[in-house]
């Protein structure tokens, strides 16, 4: 992997940590009803 | 224990680095504990005694079909009647008194795991597995897909276990993605789906005063909503399973962008999917066409068989009368699908209903009139019978 194809993954990621930590929302986790 | 929880992803994290470390027995050991823990969590003391009383039935069970192939069909009848008591279903009532009926056992995953041991039990009556009682016991419990899937396969799971597969490649960006997966996850499942579960579809939504166009918009949305929680769920195991080594099976390819309904089902839940191909529609199939007049006319058999199938995944899915309409109007979907092509290979032949459907303009609308068809469906999902009779007053 070289460094352009890291920076870009981990920027991704950091995205994503990002917008679990300002929207998730923390409701009851959905159990399919009878499963 | 949620996913987006600080003990779910210390949970995942020391169970991969303590599998990375151990070896045979050890390595084992330390993920029937961790698988053991996870489940604890959902069932409690009870739950466990009885989970492990059925997956140890469920052993023995494989080791008598195997013992005596022959007798398959009694294991498979056991089992399942062992099942439907215990996930109480509604219709029980109608042949159970009330005080003999308990909701006691119906405990949470048990659907999936019911799936998985009699994929066992048949498997092993064909000779297609080799039976290892502690090995099976980790399958059965196997943390990342216990509650929901997806439904892996025991060949697949001691396959990776042995090292004979890989679940991804030894390398510093597999591992990475694995990672990334699991964000992409958690968003899809905290993020999204939470947030289109405010306009999605409710079991007690106001059916007789709300709009049917907002009954409908609604259920749109309870699909999109499902997938994006359920694929969401499925993204954070698979990723969790490629850091442990034991990769889950994929379970979802962008159903949306279905043209058909036979589509839809490859391409939504698949493990659920190629479970009732390979262990309800081709033994039915094949039944069908060995017998007399089914054996004359295969569109027919097909149409048993797949219908058949449909309420099977739709009792799968849920004890009432909603679900078995629910299988009932899939059913109905594939059979008109199937005779429509079975219609349009004899009008248009072969080679006419191949450029039809490569056709861009017919594509677009064959995929919008399935999207609008299958997630109209989930209105049975979300709805009690009561409450459907209360949307066809209306209709």
């Amino acid at each position: 992997m070289n460094g352009a194809r890291l920076i870009v993954k981990l920027a991704w990621m950091w995205l994503l940590v990002l917008l679990l930590v300002t929207f998730a929302a923390r409701g009851v986790d959905f159990v399919y009803r009878g499963f | 224990l949620p996913l987006l929880s600080l003990q779910f992803i210390v949970l995942s994290l020391a169970t991969a680095l303590l599998m990375w470390s151990t070896r045979g027995r050890l390595r084992l050991l330390v993920f029937l504990a961790a698988s053991w823990y996870y489940a604890y969590t959902y069932l409690g003391l009870f739950g466990m005694a009885w989970t492990v009383a059925l997956c140890v039935v469920g052993f023995g069970s494989a080791v008598f079909a195997r013992r005596y192939p022959k007798r398959l069909w009694l294991a498979v009848t056991g089992l399942t009647l062992a099942f439907i008591y215990a996930r109480n279903y509604s219709f029980l009532r109608l042949v159970l008194p009330g005080d003999w009926r308990t909701t006691l056992l119906a405990t949470a995953g048990l659907s999936f795991l019911f799936f998985k041991i009699l994929h066992v039990v048949i498997d092993a009556a064909s000779g297609t597995l080799t039976l290892s009682f502690w090995r099976y016991l980790t399958y059965c419990f196997n943390f990342t897909t216990f509650l929901l899937g997806p439904i892996q396969r025991y060949q697949s799971f001691e396959g990776q276990w042995n090292g004979t597969t890989e679940a991804i490649p030894a390398t510093f960006e597999a591992h990475l993605d694995a990672v990334t997966r699991v964000l992409r996850g958690l968003v899809k499942k905290y993020v999204v789906a939470e947030y289109l579960a405010a306009y999605a579809l409710q079991p007690d939504a106001p059916v007789q005063t709300m709009s049917l166009i907002d009954l409908q918009l609604a259920t749109y949305v309870f699909y999109i909503f499902l997938y994006f929680d359920f694929s969401g769920y499925c993204d954070i195991v698979i990723g969790v399973g490629c850091l442990l080594g034991i990769r889950p099976p994929e379970n979802f390819n962008l159903p949306f962008l279905s043209p058909n309904p036979s589509q839809y089902w490859l391409r939504v839940h698949e493990s659920l999917t190629s479970w009732l191909t390979d262990y309800v529609f081709n033994p039915l199939y094949a039944a069908a066409l060995r017998s007399g007049w089914f054996g004359w006319h295969p569109l027919a058999a097909t149409a048993l068989a797949v219908t058949t199938t449909m309420l099977v995944a739709g009792l799968w899915h849920g004890t009432t009368l909603s679900f078995v309409l629910f299988g009932l109007v899939h059913g109905v979907y594939l059979v008109v699908f199937r005779s429509y092509e079975y219609a349009a290979r004899n009008f248009l032949g072969r080679q006419g209903l191949r450029e039809l459907r490569s056709s861009r303009a017919w594509l677009v609308a064959s995929t919008i009139v399935t999207f609008h068809f299958t997630a109209t469906a989930y209105i049975f999902f979300v709805l009690d019978f009561d409450k459907l009779l209360l949307v066809l007053d209306r209709l």
